[in-house]
């Protein structure tokens, strides 16, 4: 291996056609599950993330044992638990946590049946819940690039609508948005984001990637848009590094890359200005200060 | 396929001591995951339920590395991951359930990654994420039981004082309890159940043995102590039915528990909905 600060450390690898899509990858998803990611952060929806990327799994079982689309299968699976989740929830006497508690345990739980079922053995469970960038074929690629042109033109086209309900969801309602509506629209787009992600950093980290860089940005920064930029940016950055990292110490690639999202968010969370523990910690001493002098 | 009529199949699973040993464990880990879920449901704390399932990996796996119990190492990272967590949820900077997310993702990251290192890594892993009742252990049960005995001592010790903080902190707080302790009292038994259930249903399903048990005998009695002891008998029952169902179809037995435990919440929902809707229309 050459220097760090060498150029061709960083462009041999690219030679390499399974690390150039791997990258290419990590970079669509980074960008989609970021974007919407910020609205999961800004509604409090990250166990709804949860509950999808469980049924997710369960379709991704089926998918596989029936021949079929993963991408699919996940999607039509995660749909149906997203419609399953509104009418559930909606029952007295059972409480939406619990409903979504109910939910996604019972999908993983006929996902890891399923799996047994078909005898495939442990490789498979690992590879599903921890994801494989390397593994990566141009088909994937071009379904994730579909993905983020689709999550892209959505979120442009409402961007003022989802940014009202999520903020605001009172007054969303108030002036007679409907939250159920809207609420749809952002479960399908947190289905279509994980599912785009679930092949690179797998489907337990998945909700990870869709939460540690919109949670980090919005400790640096209380504007949306330089915020969603900001989510992008690190969650590309987290998604490249941890792909190099993996390349050279060939630790598996999910996990790198989801310890690298964690370690922006403990650094915001400590250090970042006006927010973090830190700064406030001495805004409050300096306060105490003032206040015993005068 | 056996006969589902004849008294034999029921009972030659019976005769096998690791039957009889993995049983034994599952059902103890289903009455106080019962108890405990009566919690879990009444309070909303599903998701850190599955959270500290999760957060236990790298604990478990660390301590698999370096030949120490399994149990306690998962027990350290469930109890600090907890701690981590209800520490930035007081800072206000983060919804909690965000840093609920983050935590248990990044800490089981971790764990993978450790376990990458170790050759065993597949096996091990899927053994530690959806359990195996046939291959509980002697010294296992041992700990099991005592987990149990532990929990439900508890429980029963300060039980007014769970139930106050639970349904009505506020109130909990003006009668001079101290919110902050019973709070960690409750995440701590949380997490010794949770611990206790690695083996038998595995990390990722225990969530399911606390919440759809509690959650389907919430929705047929009223008082805490009823939901309780019913929510231990329907956990006991479907992991009995599970086991049974696990050792002649050979299916991992955490998955059959909870798929059991599904059906009867279903089941009961739905009759419970079609009674409201004659009810209403008698009325109407």
């Amino acid at each position: 291996m050459s220097g760090v600060f060498d150029p061709v450390t960083y462009l041999q690898p690219l030679q390499q056609p399974f690390m150039l899509r791997g990258l290419l990858a990590v970079t669509l998803v980074g960008i989609v599950c970021a974007l919407v990611g910020s609205f999961v952060v800004l509604r409090g929806l990250a166990f709804v993330g949860e509950a999808l990327r469980h049924a997710l799994f369960a379709g991704v079982v089926i998918a596989f044992l029936m021949g079929g689309s993963l991408v699919g299968g996940a999607l039509i699976f995660a749909l149906l638990v997203a419609w399953l989740l509104g009418v559930l929830g909606r029952q007295q006497g059972i409480g939406e946590d619990t409903a979504i508690g109910v939910l996604f345990s019972a999908s993983f739980a006929l996902g890891i049946v399923l799996l047994n079922v078909a005898r495939t053995g442990a490789r498979d469970l690992t590879t599903i819940l921890l994801g494989n960038v390397l593994g990566v074929s141009t088909l994937d690629l071009a379904a994730t690039g579909a993905v983020v042109v689709v999550t892209l033109v959505a979120v442009v086209v409402c961007f003022k609508e989802l940014v009202v309900v999520a903020f605001d969801p009172a007054l969303a309602q108030a002036q007679g948005r409907s939250l159920s509506v809207w609420d749809g629209l952002l479960f399908v787009l947190i289905a279509l984001a994980l599912t785009a992600a679930f092949q690179t950093v797998g489907n337990l980290l998945a909700l990870a990637l869709l939460l540690a860089p919109a949670t980090t940005a919005r400790l640096l920064t209380r504007r949306l848009v330089p915020m969603i930029g900001m989510a992008m940016l690190l969650a590309v950055l987290a998604g490249v590094i941890g792909l190099y990292i993996s390349y050279w110490s060939n630790v598996p690639s999910g996990p790198a890359i989801v310890l690298l999202s964690g370690a922006g968010f403990g650094l915001a969370l400590l250090f970042a200005p006006q927010h973090g523990v830190v700064w406030s910690f001495i805004q409050r001493r300096r306060l105490q200060h003032s206040r015993n002098h005068s | 396929m056996p006969n589902l009529f004849e008294l034999q199949t029921y009972l030659e699973p019976l005769s096998l001591r690791l039957v009889q040993r993995g049983l034994l464990a599952a059902i103890v880990v289903a009455i106080i995951c019962g108890v405990m879920g009566t919690f879990v449901v009444v309070r909303g704390l599903a998701f850190l339920g599955d959270a500290l399932g999760h957060a236990v990996f790298p604990g478990v796996v660390i301590a698999y590395l370096l030949n120490l119990n399994l149990l306690a190492g998962g027990l350290v990272a469930g109890l600090i991951t907890a701690l981590a967590i209800s520490l930035v949820g007081r800072t206000g900077q983060v919804r909690e359930s965000t840093a609920i997310g983050i935590f248990y993702t990044v800490a089981f990251a971790f764990g993978a990654l450790l376990l990458s290192r170790s050759r065993s890594a597949p096996r091990a892993l899927s053994e530690l994420l959806i359990g195996n009742v046939l291959a509980v252990r002697p010294e296992d049960l041992q700990l099991t039981l005592l987990i149990g005995g532990v929990v439900l001592l508890l429980v029963w010790a300060f039980y007014k004082e769970l139930v106050l903080v639970s349904f009505d902190p506020q109130q909990a707080a003006a009668l001079g309890r101290n919110v902050p302790v019973l709070n960690g009292l409750l995440f701590t038994l949380l997490a010794l159940t949770i611990v206790a259930s690695l083996q038998t249903v595995g990390n990722v399903l225990v969530v399911a043995l606390l919440v759809i048990p509690a959650a389907t005998a919430r929705l047929l009695v009223g008082p805490l102590p009823a939901v309780m002891g019913l929510a231990a008998l329907l956990g006991s029952l479907c992991t009995f039915a599970g086991v049974y169902i696990s050792y002649y179809a050979d299916i991992a037995s955490g998955g059959a528990i909870v798929l059991c435990a599904c059906g009867v919440f279903f089941c009961v929902l739905i009759v419970r909905s079609a009674r409201q809707r004659l009810h209403l229309g008698v009325a109407g």
